[in-house]
Order: structure tokens, then C-alpha cells, then sequence
């Protein structure tokens, strides 16, 4: 079965539930006039935030790769930027972007914002990654014949980054999907800054009640992303595959039900007039000193004023917050720790799952045909837009606390179970042939070679998987459902209440500045040393 | 008899297209035989010593060892690879004693296996792990461990190809020594290799490949004393003649 039919069929199936449902009389018409709407402004939202981060990562990643200076400070500062809760500061832009510009264009920069900052980093990152990863031998190769300027750039530079950033630029939709439903869940709360959307409409019908209309919502949702990922994303990886350093001759399966060619000629041409405009931009500021400087200086200038802004921000809330500490400020610390304690739940159900899984489903190729596109469309599928129809469920038949540690593993599994299984498929050939033909099995296999060999990509996994856990924390722990509140105790909580409740920005900034904290000081103390011991122990050269 | 190569086809297929890969061959090993498998590149020699030591199936045809078909972990029969393949998480000495532990040797694994790192000239480095050696240091360790399973037959994938020339003269030396010891293993060798010089100097018998499809050409007896010197002439009669039927 090819994933390709597997969607086809998904979509068919949710198409023929809509009919019923519009059949059966549970939805009238006139609800649904306005949902082509909503997904047209949901999908341009996410657009425009695609192309800044493309910019974005393009720039940041080659300066971050070629400029050793630069270098120091750019990557532990899009380290940190990886690891903050973006959710958390949403309301924070919401109200910087209002201040800017009044009325609904500032609520649109500020989603666009949000979603922008979680495509970004992993994207950049990429880039860093695969402009550094360059074979020593092919760059040295282009030196010795002296491809110098912009026909490197052309020739060896972008095209070098094309499979990682076409990788990324997948999860960093799957994860936008995610920000834009959340943002319009979000500021859904709040009548003046509503965002029209799939993401508020999902959040409207489950309050009021409209089941029916609900699940619509969902499978168009649903629909969307799979015909994005059928039309956009498969054709681009085949076309990606082509720029891997593999030349191991391993036969790449013909991924695609239909031959595609005229949208992967489309991608090709987009791709160079974008690396075209790229170069010319390149040599222009590379070759002329005043624009460079210029360049430079207006640079340094935006920057100090974005920084002295937000520092005037900083410091004016937080005299006033010293002034006046809110009264559940002292609750914080146990809050996150509940919260930490609501998180490790998940993520073991999470490690007790996924390792042996990923290693079942990399290692049979049945499974690998049958399973994959399974989980890859359930994966796609923005845990939160789960969450309404989730609450009707665990509000009416169990408790809460279940519903958010089913949202968090959601949240969670995804980045564990494909990193995992990248690291299995990644365990070189001849290493499993040393397995096969020693005879290693059972326990010695797992406890000396399988184990070892996931580890880094069970660091990375993990890594991630707590990054989008916390996230999710900001939706799991409260919700509005028919005009009453549902809380848990814990930091989420904490922030959507003094956001949406009763409005505090001096816990809001309280509760970001302890999270933040949190997270880093986990990632200094956990994960940072195991990715370095991972890397050098554990990686096959 | 040690082992049996028996009508061996193999066809892999591609975008839908079947390449035949292997075309019938048919060949038997004997008891201290030093087999060396040349060919020009793409004929799928590595493939067919795969299928030897049963890592791939062939799509017909059998291959036997000591009269059974051959199975994939038979410890009688270890491989050498081209690269290596040590596990970067253990040292030299546990990346040995890993694959006795496996054959159920388990209680003098730590001796046999210091016993192979010396046999290789490697002791002293049996707690370095892999990334710390150099590239014939490494498969000194790859020799060690197809050695410590004490196998019958050795299979090994171009072992010297990514070695440079004096590294690789000695371990070619060290090998023939070990060959041909009696006390040690192994009885016999099966080597695929690009370099016809290395061949004749190794080699008692040449087994020479056609182009795509693999078939088998020649299989020559290399009747020259040893230790072989390389600016014999009748040295280079043979690799003259070996170059002759490749090309």
C-alpha cells in the first residue's frame, strides 16, 4: 500500500462523512458557507509565516555557518530560542503587536509571529547543519578547481542544504499547524481579537455544542494537511533525495501514486529563482563595502531599538510587578513542578512505547509500508485540535487530569517514535551485518548494540519531544467549556489564567520568566550533557 | 570439501526493472585454500561473497558449508569488512568479546580475546575505543574479532582497500602467518578484492568474474613459492595473465 492511497482514501472517507452528516440533517449549510473562508485565512496565515522563516533560516544558518564570530553567540542564542515555550509568550506579542498597529492586522502579525517562531529554528539549524556537514572532500574539491563566489554558492552551498531544509521545513509545518490552531484557540477567549479560523472555529462548535459541526471542522482540517503533504511534501522529498551525499546506491521505493513531474519541475524553478535571487542578493552585499556597511549598520540599529524596547517593557513591568507582587506568585515553583511531574508521566508512557516500537516498525518492511503512513497522518494531525473534542469526552466520563496527559503524550510521542526510527534505519548496513553473522541476539543485542545505536537519536528525540510537551502544557491545563472553567493546577494554568481570566501581565511575565528558567536549566543539566556524550560515544563516523 | 558454491543466480530489481547480477556460479573451497575474488568493479563480487557467508539469499541456486546450507550465523564462517564495522560504544577488547559472549564463550572471553589482540599486534590498546585508532589499527581489531570466533573459513570484502600500502603490506604478511599456522585459524580464506597484485601475492587460487553479469571467467591456481616477491617476473607473468582475462 502506498501512503499516497492511504490518503486518498482517508480524505474520501472524511469527504463521505461530511455528506452524511449535511445527509442526516446534523449540519445546515449555511454553518459551513463561512468554513472556506476560515481555511483560507488558516492556510495563509501559515504561508507568510513559512516564507519569513525560510528567509529567515536561509540567512541565519549560512551567516551562523561562515562567519566564526558570528558563530559564538548565534547558535547558544537559537539554542535558547528553541527551547522557550513560544506559547507562553503569545499573549505577550498580542499585546506588543496592539500597541503597534491597532485592531485585528496586530492580532494577525502576532499569530503570524507565533507560528513564524516555530518554524524558524529547526529550520536554521538545518541549514547550519547541512552547510557545515558538507563533505570535506567536495569542499575541497570546489577549492581546488576553483569554484569561487557565486557559482559555488549555486552549485555546492544551496544545494547542499536542500534535503535538510525540505526535512525540517515538514516538521516545521506539522509543528505550525499546531501554533495556528493553538493561537486561534487561544485568542478565541477574547471577542475583539478573534482570529477567524479552522483553529477558532473547532473551539466555537465544541461550545456551543455542535458536535457534528465540530468534526467537520476536523476533517477539513485533517483534509487540508493531507492534501498539503500529497501535493507538496512528497514530491518535494523525491525531488530532495536527489541532493543527499548517498552514494551508497541504496534504491530509494517510488514513493508516489501518480507521477508527478510538472510540480516537481514547479519546485525546481522555484527553488533556483529563489537561489538565483539569493546570489545576486549574496554578491551584491558581498561585493560592494558601502551597501555591506550600510547593511550592517541598519542592522545593529534595528536590533538595539527591537532590544531597548523590549528591555523598556521589561524593566517598566517589572518595577510595577515589584510594586505589587501578585498574590499567587509564591505558588509558581510548586505549580511548575506539578506541571514537570504532569509531563514525566507522558513522557514514560512515551520511552515504554515508541523505543520498541520504532525499532519493529523500522526493521519490517511490511510494517514500514502498512504502519508508517498510518502514524505519519495521525502525527500530522495537530494534537490540539484534538483536545475540544477531547474534553467533551473526559469532562462528561472521567477526569481531566487524564485528558491532559493523553493530550501531552500526544503532544510528545510523534518527535520520539520518527526520531527513533530514523536512528534504527541509520544503524549502518555492515553493523548489522557484524550482528547477523556473530550470531548477536536476544538481551546481547538489544543491551550492546540496538540500545546504544538509539541513543543519539533518542537523545534528539527526547529533546524535542520535552520542547513540545511544554507547549502543550499551555493548552492542557485549562479550559472554558460552556461557560464554565475546567483547571489543573500547574504552570499552564497559572499563565491562561492570569492571561484570559482575570488579566495580570505581571504574573503572565512571571510565570514565561519561570518556565523559561525550567526549561533551560533542564536542558543544561539532562539533555545538553547527554547530546554531547551521545555525539562522541555513541554516533557511527 | 569445506564449502560449496552451487548454481548461484542473483537478480535485484529496480524501478521495476530486473538486473541479473550473478549468473551461475559454481565453485567448491577446499581445506587451506586462499581464495582471492577479482573482477572489475560492479561485477558483483562483494555481492556473491555475501551470499557466501549467507548475509543475502541468492535467488537460486544454494550455497553449502560442511555439506549443510549455509545460515547467516554459523561461527564457523566470519566476515572481514571493508570498513570495519566496530561498534563506536565499546572498546577494542569488549568489541570482541561481544561477539564471543554471542557464540557462548562467554567465560573466557576476556582471555581469548586479549589472546587475538595480541595475535594482531594490538595489546596494549585493548581499552581504546575505536575512534581513537587509525584506519589499520581498526582493522587489526575487525581481523582480531573474525579471528576470535575461531572460524574455519574467513570471508573477507576488499579488508585492504582503505589502508594505506605499508600498513597493508604488513597485515597482508600477518595474515598469510596466520594461515598458514596450523594452530590458528582459519583453515581456509575467501578474499574479494579489486587489486589483481595483491591477489597474486596472497592468493593460491584466483577465481576471475565477468563484467555485469558476474560469471565466472578463470579460476587459476597460483603455483608460485612463497613467500612471494613482487619483482619476481614470473610474479608478474601471473598478474599480466589475471589483467588479461579482467579486461
Amino acid at each position: 500500500m502506498k501512503k499516497g492511497h492511504f490518503i486518498l482514501g482517508i480524505i474520501l472517507f472524511l469527504i463521505s462523512i461530511t455528506l452524511a452528516f449535511y445527509f442526516f440533517d446534523y449540519i445546515d449549510f449555511p454553518e459551513l458557507q463561512l468554513l472556506p473562508y476560515y481555511a483560507a485565512s488558516s492556510i495563509l496565515r501559515m504561508g507568510f509565516a513559512y516564507f519569513f522563516a525560510l528567509c529567515f533560516a536561509l540567512s541565519y544558518g549560512y551567516i551562523a555557518a561562515t562567519d566564526q564570530n558570528a558563530r559564538k553567540f548565534m547558535l547558544p542564542f537559537l539554542d535558547i530560542l528553541q527551547s522557550v515555550p513560544i506559547l507562553g509568550f503569545f499573549p505577550a506579542a498580542v499585546l506588543f503587536f496592539i500597541n503597534l498597529i491597532n485592531g485585528r492586522l496586530g492580532v494577525e502579525i502576532a499569530a503570524v509571529f507565533l507560528i513564524f517562531t516555530s518554524m524558524a529554528w529547526n529550520m536554521a539549524f538545518g541549514v547550519y547543519e547541512s552547510l557545515t556537514s558538507i563533505p570535506k572532500e567536495l569542499a575541497e574539491a570546489a577549492n581546488s578547481f576553483g569554484i569561487h563566489g557565486w557559482h559555488r554558492l549555486e552549485s555546492l552551498t544551496l544545494p547542499a542544504c536542500v534535503p535538510k531544509l525540505v526535512y525540517n521545513s515538514i516538521i516545521s509545518w506539522s509543528v505550525g499547524w499546531f501554533f495556528l490552531v493553538a493561537s486561534e484557540i487561544i485568542s478565541a477567549g477574547s471577542e475583539s481579537y478573534k482570529l477567524p479560523g479552522l483553529g477558532s472555529f473547532l473551539i466555537d462548535t465544541t461550545y456551543a455544542g455542535k458536535t457534528a459541526l465540530m468534526l467537520v471542522g476536523l476533517s477539513t482540517l485533517i483534509i487540508i494537511i493531507l492534501l498539503l503533504e500529497l501535493f507538496i511534501w512528497k514530491p518535494m522529498q523525491s525531488w530532495a533525495n536527489k541532493y543527499t551525499y548517498d552514494y551508497s546506491g541504496d534504491k530509494k521505493p517510488g514513493e508516489f501514486i501518480f507521477d508527478l513531474r510538472i510540480i516537481k519541475q514547479l519546485f525546481r524553478s522555484i527553488f533556483e529563482t529563489f537561489s538565483r535571487i539569493t546570489v545576486i542578493l549574496y554578491i551584491l552585499f558581498h561585493g560592494h563595502r558601502l551597501i555591506k556597511n550600510i547593511l550592517k549598520i541598519t542592522g545593529y540599529l534595528v536590533l538595539i531599538s527591537v532590544f531597548a524596547y523590549i528591555a523598556y517593557i521589561f524593566i517598566s513591568s517589572f518595577t510595577k510587578m515589584l510594586l505589587n507582587i501578585p498574590d499567587d506568585a509564591y505558588s509558581i515553583p510548586l505549580a511548575i513542578v506539578y506541571s514537570f511531574l504532569r509531563l514525566s508521566a507522558a513522557y514514560v508512557f512515551c520511552v515504554i512505547w515508541t523505543i520498541p516500537a520504532a525499532y519493529f516498525i523500522a526493521k519490517s518492511s511490511k510494517a514500514s509500508l502498512y504502519i508508517i503512513p498510518i502514524m505519519e497522518v495521525a502525527a500530522s494531525i495537530p494534537a490540539i485540535a484534538l483536545f475540544p473534542a477531547m474534553v467533551v469526552i473526559f469532562i462528561r466520563y472521567g477526569s481531566l487530569e487524564v485528558a491532559a496527559i493523553i493530550l501531552l503524550l500526544l503532544g510528545m510521542q510523534w518527535y520520539l517514535l520518527f526520531n527513533l526510527i530514523a536512528g534504527v534505519r541509520s544503524i549502518p548496513k555492515d553493523a548489522q551485518n557484524v550482528a547477523t553473522s556473530f550470531g548477536i541476539k536476544g538481551t546481547l543485542y538489544w543491551r550492546k548494540v540496538i540500545l546504544p545505536a538509539m541513543f543519539p537519536s533518542f537523545v534528539t528525540g527526547s529533546t524535542t519531544a520535552w520542547g513540545g510537551g511544554w507547549n502543550t502544557l499551555i493548552v492542557a491545563e485549562y479550559i472554558v467549556f460552556k461557560g464554565s472553567e475546567y483547571h489543573l493546577f500547574g504552570i499552564g494554568y497559572l499563565l491562561d489564567k492570569a492571561t484570559f481570566g482575570s488579566p495580570n501581565p505581571g504574573m503572565v511575565l512571571l510565570s514565561v520568566i519561570g518556565m523559561s528558567i525550567t526549561i533551560i536549566i533542564l536542558n543544561r543539566l539532562i539533555w545538553q550533557p547527554l547530546y554531547r556524550k551521545a555525539f562522541s560515544k555513541y554516533k557511527f563516523d | 570439501m569445506l564449502a560449496e558454491i552451487k548454481n548461484v543466480s542473483k537478480t535485484f530489481e529496480s524501478e521495476g526493472n530486473k538486473i541479473l547480477a550473478l549468473d551461475n556460479i559454481n565453485f567448491s573451497v577446499e581445506d587451506n585454500d586462499f581464495i582471492c575474488i577479482v573482477g572489475p568493479s560492479g561485477c558483483g563480487k562483494s555481492t556473491l561473497l555475501r551470499i557466501i557467508v549467507g548475509l543475502e539469499k541468492p535467488t537460486s541456486g544454494e550455497v553449502f558449508f560442511k555439506g549443510e546450507e549455509i545460515a547467516p550465523d554459523n561461527p564457523k564462517v566470519s566476515m572481514v569488512f571493508q570498513n570495519f564495522a566496530l561498534f563506536p560504544w565499546l572498546t577494542v577488547k569488549e568489541n570482541i568479546e561481544l561477539v564471543l559472549e554471542s557464540t557462548k564463550k562467554e567465560k573466557d572471553a576476556g582471555e581469548i580475546a586479549c589472546k587475538y589482540i595480541k595475535a594482531v599486534g594490538l595489546d596494549g590498546f585493548e581499552k581504546v575505543y575505536p575512534r581513537e585508532l587509525s584506519g589499520g589499527m581498526k582493522q587489526r581489531v575487525g581481523f582480531a574479532r573474525a579471528l576470535a570466533v575461531e572460524p574455519v573459513l574467513l570471508c573477507m570484502d576488499e579488508p585492504f582497500s582503505s589502508l594505506d600500502a605499508l600498513t597493508s603490506q604488513n597485515l597482508k604478511d600477518e595474515l598469510l602467518i596466520l594461515w598458514a599456522d596450523a594452530n590458528m585459524p582459519p583453515d581456509a580464506v575467501i578474499m574479494v578484492t579489486h587489486n589483481v597484485e595483491e591477489a597474486v601475492y596472497l592468493a593460491n587460487r584466483i577465481i576471475v568474474l565477468s563484467p555485469r553479469p558476474g560469471k565466472i571467467v578463470a579460476d587459476l591456481k597460483i603455483e608460485l613459492e612463497r613467500p612471494r616477491n613482487r619483482k619476481d617476473p614470473e610474479f608478474y607473468r601471473w598478474v599480466d595473465k589475471v589483467y588479461s582475462l579482467i579486461v
